[in-house]
């Protein structure tokens, strides 16, 4: 079928790097306003990725476990927050207080930005500090290359493999904290303890890696094209960085549950899938490709990897995930 | 107050023919009925009026709904708007979209011609249009989607609820867009609170407030009317103001939960941000107290200024408790005590709202919204009378007002009633001097 050859693995060329490898804050000055947020380093590895059979919840999706290979990168320490997606949103950035040179002003200048909602997309649920909610994966992505060109580092969403290495941070639990589940309320904001809504990032504790919020708060999208058979063909071999790259709008994955769900959805190797559902409150045709309407439990938090891409190597990945 | 009495009638009445319907079904589908509104229909013929992004979007829930649905004709003053419609509903709905370029309407009477090839009509042109067209759909037999509001002055009502009595003679099917009483959860939700889940109503609030409608600035080539009907949310006349154009699903809703309309009501509002002709005359924000024949107010606000505070829904107070719009009870300290659940719902209630009206005439089951939708939007009406006079609003005195804000005529070159004066700018409603009854 073609939509498996169709996954491919994300190809980094090495370039000569010479860049250390740390934790580190993104910081940027965007005129009057001053944003950042914290990116973990996260060394490459291997993992088995999925559930096996004798986990508790588990659904037929998540194996056969597999044996997945994954480079090197960088991963937002927390859930990216309103304020700075909203900077992309409403505002022209001014060159001559952003610094920033003409080249790279122009290019800001042509990346589109999200039509006005037609409500709050936050539905109350309260924005600084708190996760972005209620956008498309497309958003999603188009803000990564706004926020690419801005920092000159590529930021992206995760692989669906790339999230839950670092979801388990080396573990091989049902969470990423072990099996107990009476410790869920110290590790994961989600159904029974959120009150119907989401949380602010980091208010719960982190991951063995330093990650918040992983399990729970909000579920998190990916890169990745949904399929319950994905794994099956890596059964018999090491997947190299594996990402099923989608050319549908839906089912794409989103990852770790939200505060909108129970105890078993937010285990590291629970997969959830994108339908229409999520739409479903949108009433135009078309329907926005920005926003949709009842995903106030998905946001998303930024990866980047270690490897540099060229330019043209860039220029590629976006065509293709944003389909330009 | 007559208007409560017939609201209520018309709730027992409905009951009541809906259980006949259910205990006499086959009996009813035995007849061979010859009015025409009581056919079961096998192939539906649809004709959209009004083709923007809810037209379309209707339009596209009606296909949606059965195969035996098709798409024959479209009607639209703009042609850009038409064509983006077709080709969008076309490469969805292949061969359930035959509209030959012949059944494509351009004009203010392309109404006229699309109702001519359907048997069902989704009038979904800006609200000052519907009572006219509305008629027209029923006095040629047509079942007729109205999406809402349904008219944007007092004339409009009268119109809307006599043609009304003919559509009800003739039985057509007659649904409202007012699609958030398909809401599952707003329907348990509203059940609940009958059922004493909040205690006794205290009071009522709607919040709609969101940004400013997106501009289209003058052409050179645009006549007066064409500028007005492209920016029509920033006319008065052809939105009918935020009440009626948005905070009425939210209003009807609160409608809906009290089994009742509002009898009375006063407000304020002003333009602070809107400025300039390309922003017509309309108000960006708005505060409207509502009043019950039973004293229970109901608090409307709403804005439409960009890079605001925003809220789109309701919050319903108890002496128990409250509910809200994310279909939610909570204890008085804000504990949520139930929640509607149901996440993996893929049809909206808009979806719905338009598959019942579809399959009532499929089935031919009886359908008419028209009751509540025309109440709702009467409210709304009253609600930018008292905003734009300063005045406190009473039904009875509403009901009386013979004064029209359309135009005389409709097309291109046609006088218009709000003309821009000398600076460009248009006369905006004072509260104190504007004359509204």
């Amino acid at each position: 079928m073609k939509y498996l050859i169709l996954s491919i693995c994300i190809a980094f060329s090495f370039s000569a790097l010479g860049q250390s490898f740390d934790n580190y804050e993104e910081v940027l000055n965007l005129g009057s306003k001053r944003e950042s947020f914290k990116m973990v380093a996260i060394p490459g590895g291997q993992f088995d990725m999925g559930s096996p059979e004798s986990e508790g919840n588990r659904k037929t999706d998540e194996g056969p476990v597999h044996r997945v290979r994954i480079d090197s990168l960088w991963m937002g320490q927390f859930e990216m927050t309103w304020e700075l997606f909203e900077f992309y949103q409403n505002k022209d950035l001014n060159q001559e207080e952003t610094e920033l040179t003409e080249a790279v002003q122009l290019k800001v200048d042509a990346i589109s930005r999200p039509s006005p909602p037609f409500e709050d997309p936050s539905l109350g649920m309260g924005k600084e500090g708190f996760p972005v909610v209620n956008i498309s994966p497309y958003a999603a992505l188009t803000f990564c290359k706004w926020l690419s060109t801005v920092t000159g580092h590529l930021y992206r969403l995760p692989t669906e493999a790339e999230w839950e290495y670092a979801c388990r941070a080396g573990s091989k639990t049902a969470f990423h904290f072990g099996e107990d589940i009476s410790q869920l309320d110290d590790y994961a904001v989600y159904f029974d303890n959120s009150n119907g809504q989401y949380a602010k990032v980091g208010t719960k504790k982190a991951n063995p890696w330093g990650l918040y919020d992983m399990h729970g708060n909000v579920a998190e999208w990916t890169l990745d094209l949904y399929e319950d058979q994905f794994y099956s063909k890596y059964a018999d071999k090491v997947a190299d960085n594996p990402w099923n790259t989608p050319y549908v709008l839906h089912p794409r994955v989103y990852r770790g549950g939200s505060w909108d769900d129970d105890p078993e959805d937010l285990r590291s190797a629970a997969r959830m899938k994108s339908g229409l559902n999520l739409q479903r409150g949108d009433p135009q045709v078309p329907k926005s490709f920005w926003w949709y309407t009842n995903s106030e439990f998905i946001g998303f938090r930024v990866v980047r990897s270690y490897k540099e891409l060229t330019q043209s190597e860039i220029r590629k990945f976006w065509a293709k995930v944003l389909d330009e | 107050m007559s208007i409560n009495k017939d609201v209520n009638q018309g709730r027992r009445n409905f009951v009541k023919t809906s259980a006949a319907v259910a205990a006499g079904g086959t009996i009813l589908s035995s007849f061979p009925l010859t009015s025409f509104g009581a056919r079961a229909q096998s192939e539906l013929r649809v004709g959209l009026v009004g083709c923007g992004g809810r037209g379309t979007g209707a339009a596209s829930e009606a296909l949606k709904t059965s195969k035996s649905v098709k798409l024959v004709a479209l009607g639209e003053t703009f042609e850009d708007r038409l064509s983006g419609a077709y080709s969008q509903l076309k490469s969805t709905f292949g061969n359930q979209v035959e509209v030959p370029e012949s059944n494509k309407f351009i004009g203010f009477d392309a109404y006229q011609k699309v109702i001519e090839k359907c048997d069902v009509v989704i009038l979904a042109t800006p609200p000052p249009f519907r009572p006219q067209h509305f008629e027209a759909a029923v006095k040629a037999d047509k079942h007729v989607f109205i999406e809402k509001p349904l008219f944007v002055d007092i004339p409009g009502y009268h119109k809307v609820m006599v043609t009304n009595e003919l559509a009800k003679q003739k039985q057509l099917k007659v649904a409202v867009g007012l699609q958030l009483r398909f809401e599952t959860g707003y329907q348990q939700m509203v059940e609940k609170i009958n059922n004493g889940a909040i205690g006794d109503i205290t009071s009522l609030n709607v919040y709609y407030n969101v940004g400013a409608p997106k501009i289209h600035p003058r052409q050179p080539e645009q006549t007066e009317m064409n500028f007005q009907v492209r920016n029509w949310r920033y006319f008065t006349w052809l939105w009918g103001g935020q009440l009626a154009g948005q905070a009425i699903h939210q209003i009807d809703v609160i409608n809906w939960l009290m089994n009742d309309f509002p009898v009375t009501v006063n407000g304020l509002g002003g333009r602070q941000v809107f400025s300039g002709p390309n922003q017509g005359n309309t108000y960006d924000h708005h505060y409207a107290e509502f009043e019950y024949a039973n004293k229970i107010k109901l608090h409307v606000q709403c804005r439409n200024i960009d890079n605001n505070w925003n809220k789109n829904g309701f919050h319903i107070q108890g002496t128990t408790g409250y509910a809200d719009d994310k279909s939610r009870i909570y204890d008085p300290s804000g504990n949520i005590v139930w929640r509607y659940r149901n996440r993996d719902e893929t049809i909206g209630s808009s979806q719905r709202c338009q598959s019942n009206f579809i399959n009532s005439v499929l089935e031919n089951k009886p359908l008419n919204q028209v009751e509540y939708g025309a109440k709702s939007t009467l409210a709304t009406v009253m609600g930018r009378m008292a905003i734009h006079s300063g005045k406190v609003i009473d039904i009875d005195q509403a009901l009386a007002s013979k004064r029209s804000i359309l135009p005389k005529e409709f097309h291109w070159d046609a006088e218009m009633p709000d003309m821009p004066g000398a600076d460009g700018n248009y006369e905006i409603p004072m509260p104190g001097k504007t004359e509204v009854l």
